[in-house]
Formats: C-alpha cells, sequence, structure tokens
C-alpha cells in the first residue's frame, strides 16, 4: 500500500503543472527581439531594475505592445540582462507574483518610461558585445514564422526516461512483492 | 484441485510483471546507452551529392557531429536521435536570414551546449562549403517562445536544445555570420 503510495505521489509530481492565476503577457528573447525601437544606447552606465550595482554598456529598448516592453542590456564584460516591462495598474487588476520574479515598480517614468506603475522581470545571459561584433546586423523582427507553431521541440526526454525506469521497478517490485507472500 | 489451478494461475501472472519489470528496465538502459555513445561523424566529401548542411562543429566544445535536415510536420519539429536536425524551411546557413538547427542534450549530442560562451565559433559545412558563425548570445527561454526561430535581416545561426529542471526550458545559441 505504501509503495502504491509513493509511485503514485511520483507520478503526480512529475505530471503535473503550475496553475496560474494570471495570463502574463509574450515577452520575446533578446536573441531576437521583436518591436519598435523604443530608445537605444551604445555605450554608458546603466543601473537595471532590481538590481544595486550599475553597469558598463549597451542597452535597448523594445516597443512590443501598448502595455509591455524589453530591455536589452549587454555589459562590457559580456554580461546580458533581460528586462520584460509591463504596464499594470493596481487598481482592479490581479497582480502577478513576487514569486515569478516581477518586481513592482510605482513609478515607471523613474526609469525613462510612462508616469505609471510597472511589473518588471530580469533575466540574466551572455552576451558578447556589438562592439566586438565584425558586422553590424540589423533585427528584422517584424514578421515571423511564430505562428506556425505553439512551442519549441521537445529535445531531453528526461521525463520519458525517468517514467521508464520507475515503472520498471515497480513492476518488479509488484511481482518479488507477490511472490513472497 | 481448484486452488492448485489458482495458484499456478496467479504464479504465471508474478513471473509476467518480473519479467516486463525486467525488460522495462533494459530498454531503459538501452536508451541511456545511445544517449552516451559518441557519434562518428562520415567523412566530408566534396561529393556533390552530399546536403548541405551536413556536419556542424563547435572547436571550443570539441565537438563535431553530423547535421540531418528536418522540419515541421503538422506541427511537429522532426528530429533525430543521431544528429542534430537543420530546420529545412529556415535558410540555408550562409544566406541572408535565422538558420535554425536543433537537437538532443544527450551526451552525444548537445549536452555540452551550455558550455558554449560568446565570442566562441560554430562551423557549419558540407557539399565543400563551410560556414562561420561567431557566438554573441547565450540564453535560456520557455518553449513557448517561438521568437527565437523568426525570421532576421542579418545573417544568423540560432542553435537549441532543452535545459532545465526536467528540461523545461530551452538553451539558445545565436551566433552571427563571420565576415
Amino acid at each position: 500500500m505504501r509503495l502504491k503510495l509513493f509511485f503514485s505521489s511520483i507520478f503526480i509530481l512529475l505530471s503535473s503543472s503550475p496553475i496560474l492565476a494570471l495570463e502574463e503577457p509574450r515577452f520575446t528573447s533578446c536573441a531576437n527581439p521583436s518591436g519598435q525601437i523604443q530608445v537605444s544606447w551604445q555605450e554608458g552606465v546603466h543601473g537595471i531594475v532590481g538590481r544595486s550595482q550599475t553597469y558598463l554598456g549597451e542597452d535597448t529598448v523594445y516597443r512590443l505592445s501598448e502595455t509591455t516592453l524589453t530591455q536589452c542590456f549587454c555589459s562590457d564584460e559580456g554580461v546580458g540582462i533581460q528586462t520584460d516591462w509591463w504596464e499594470l495598474p493596481l487598481e482592479g487588476n490581479e497582480l502577478p507574483s513576487e514569486a515569478s520574479g516581477w518586481i513592482y515598480v510605482p513609478d515607471g517614468s523613474v526609469w525613462g518610461l510612462a508616469e505609471t506603475s510597472y511589473f518588471a522581470r530580469n533575466t540574466d545571459y551572455t552576451c558578447l558585445p556589438e562592439s566586438q561584433l565584425q558586422n553590424q546586423s540589423e533585427i528584422l523582427g517584424e514578421s515571423g514564422r511564430g505562428g506556425e507553431v505553439l512551442g519549441l521541440a521537445a529535445t531531453g526526454g528526461t521525463l520519458d526516461l525517468i517514467l521508464i525506469f520507475t515503472f520498471g521497478l515497480w513492476l518488479i517490485l509488484l511481482a518479488l512483492k507477490r511472490l513472497v507472500k | 484441485m481448484a486452488n492448485t489451478a489458482r495458484l499456478k494461475k496467479t504464479r504465471q501472472i508474478n513471473y509476467l510483471l518480473l519479467l516486463s519489470g525486467i525488460l522495462c528496465l533494459m530498454y531503459g538502459f538501452v536508451l541511456l546507452m545511445r544517449r552516451h555513445t559518441p557519434i562518428e561523424v562520415s567523412p566530408i566529401s566534396d561529393s556533390p551529392q552530399q546536403l548541405f548542411p551536413s556536419t556542424i562543429s563547435i572547436p571550443s566544445l570539441e565537438l563535431i557531429l553530423p547535421v540531418t535536415h528536418s522540419d515541421l510536420r503538422d506541427g511537429k519539429w522532426e528530429i533525430s536521435d543521431s544528429a542534430v536536425s537543420y530546420l529545412s524551411s529556415s535558410p540555408v546557413p550562409g544566406t541572408k536570414g535565422n538558420s535554425v538547427l536543433y537537437g538532443h542534450n544527450w551526451p552525444s549530442l548537445l549536452g555540452e551546449l551550455d558550455r558554449i560562451k560568446p565570442g566562441d565559433r560554430i562551423t557549419v559545412s558540407g557539399n565543400g562549403q563551410e560556414v562561420n558563425y561567431l557566438v554573441y548570445y547565450v540564453t535560456t527561454v520557455s518553449p513557448s517562445d517561438v521568437s527565437i526561430y523568426d525570421d532576421t535581416t542579418d545573417y544568423r545561426l540560432t542553435l537549441y536544445t532543452c535545459s532545465g529542471f526536467m528540461d523545461s526550458k530551452r538553451l539558445v545559441v545565436t551566433a552571427l555570420k563571420e565576415n
């Protein structure tokens, strides 16, 4: 009985997915950003929301929609930070949680945005500063193939492997338990 | 009499369960071995019959892997167990646009891709051609972020594989063609 409960728990744990109360808007990756460039700095000292230190590097902000922007920063040392900005007034709205990485910004004008409240979320990446690139590239971002598929290919299979081993072990233990009885 | 027959049947079921369990484990080990077995790349030939790309190499990771041509079928990505997949509906590497390659995060394929750094070189070759790219961006995205394979006006290569806990994320490497 305890064994059944154990394997059932493993199965439920692996197959369950978190229920999100709030639907977050889609933000594209700085690897291939879309939207209109709102502002761009090739160099300078920059602050990042939620981080106490300042950085030297290049920064570009893209307008994705009326309420969303993506900021792509790359420092001279190759430290990359993507900041997703979501304009969301506090009143009458379900709010994103700090647990999912969102930082509340009461006044976006401090960061060069509109004078309203925002939620911001940072994601780290590594980058090569554009000054080190041999060819300057222009990102299109306006047309794409994204609408054809719902997601990127699953190239792992770790879950499959775990399930096969778990199921095999369960069958063996069940058989041995019945034989011993 | 009836009891003996029932006992015999129960024992047979138990042995069947035991055998099924052992076969399951053996299958699991076969899959595990396949993930860890180094893949041999066929010698690069100048034959015009060879497709391009047919090989991808990343010297900083000491990686040379075969490339197979794959595509989206009914919204599903074809994927190979023994090669990196080139999305053949994306631009041919070396031409304008975003050429997309992807593969399993197995030790025998792109399992080491998380060690790549901006500034590393990626070379795709085949059919007597060779194109070099310089990595300029390494990031992790969610599987639903399909923007990484949107087309562009530059000459880029996007390479990705699974990452994160239970393969819940995608590791994306973006590289620009070297002059």
